[in-house]
């Protein structure tokens, strides 16, 4: 594998590892959603920097996390997962489209 | 440059800005929940002693990132920056998602980035006019360092009986804390800064507080020249095993 040509399979697997480990050490589903909102969220604003530039590697990311999560978290409801990383995702977008919240570089 | 000088540059210059203090005040409420988050009841789940040790949490994690911003300032106006704190988002939500996963077993405090601004008026003169590494590195250490020292403060207090030992021994395990986490690597916090400044500089920071964190609480030993000396060991370790060998 050339990591330098496939770096976008290379993230969005690691990101499939990381929701599968959340799913796994989140005890119940209320942290579960939780956790997921919150991830959403971070996408949300890492979609915003990015979405004039590299929108394909990260949704690759997202979907690969999405699975993770799902893998792991096979106690909760499929639907909700899915609904609720959305709206982090769509939250975390407007909050920065609307200037709620600034994207700034340090 | 004169204290007067000193003093009236604090005047001018230590406040911060309205969306400053709406950031503080994020900062705050995040790690206040993250702080607290083993603290919501003895056998099960309890909302009224849950918030009363969360408005606790509030007033000690405000006092604790007051004191690391006040001390980045205060160094900043020293050499004639101005500094501001900055939300720094992913790790205020890294926090929250490590202290759910873990159950409050890691309590990630560390939300905050600085930026370095110039004040022409007072570098006129000054050896390397503008911003360096070397400035910034300084500045963003005065944080946790000054952390630090309001912790020696606030367990002296402790000891001479002024403040009870409950209030004084969170205080102290929050501002070493803080300060510990403020200075890992990774951008935009005060460890980066220092970092990217000079490798060994980082080494022997990290070494005297870490190994000044483990011995408080593993040990329950306070000495600053034990820390130092093991950083500077940490120092001479990461020398002789990785600068020395490292080529351009």
């Amino acid at each position: 594998m050339n990591v330098m040509f496939d770096w976008p399979e290379s993230v969005a697997f690691l990101f499939l590892i990381i929701g599968i480990v959340m799913a796994l050490f989140s005890g119940n589903v209320y942290i579960l959603y939780t956790v997921c909102f919150l991830v959403g969220l971070v996408f949300g604003r890492v979609w915003y920097r990015l979405r004039m530039s590299e929108c394909i590697p990260l949704f690759l990311a997202i979907m690969a996390f999405f699975l993770g999560f799902v893998l792991g978290g096979i106690f909760a409801n499929l639907r909700v997962i899915a609904l609720v990383l959305i709206a982090g995702i769509l939250i975390g977008y407007w909050l920065h489209e609307k200037k709620i919240i600034r994207s700034l570089e340090f | 440059m004169s204290l007067r000088n000193y003093i009236d540059k604090l005047k001018r210059y230590f406040g911060f800005s309205r969306e400053e203090w709406l950031n503080f005040c994020i900062v705050v409420l995040c790690m206040s929940i993250i702080y607290s988050w083993t603290d919501w009841g003895v056998q099960r789940f309890d909302p009224v002693i849950g918030f009363r040790n969360l408005l606790t949490a509030i007033v000690f994690v405000g006092i604790t990132v007051f004191v690391h911003h006040a001390g980045q300032r205060m160094m900043a106006l020293l050499l004639g920056f101005r500094a501001e704190q900055r939300l720094w988002w992913h790790g205020l939500i890294i926090g929250l998602i490590l202290v759910m996963l873990t159950n409050g077993k890691i309590q990630f405090l560390a939300a905050t980035g600085m930026l370095v601004y110039l004040l022409p008026a007072h570098r006129i003169g000054a050896f390397r006019y503008g911003p360096n590494l070397t400035t910034v590195a300084k500045i963003a250490l005065g944080g946790p360092v000054l952390n630090i020292l309001f912790s020696a403060l606030i367990k002296s207090f402790e000891w001479a009986g002024i403040l009870s030992p409950e209030i004084g021994t969170k205080l102290f395990v929050l501002n070493i804390s803080f300060a510990a986490w403020n200075l890992l690597p990774i951008p935009p916090l005060d460890g980066s800064k220092v970092f990217f400044y000079s490798r060994l500089t980082y080494a022997f920071m990290f070494g005297s507080i870490a190994s000044y964190v483990l011995m408080v609480y593993f040990l329950n030993y306070y000495s600053y020249i034990i820390a130092l000396l093991f950083g500077a060991l940490t120092w001479l370790i990461f020398y002789i095993f990785f600068e020395s060998k490292w080529r351009p």
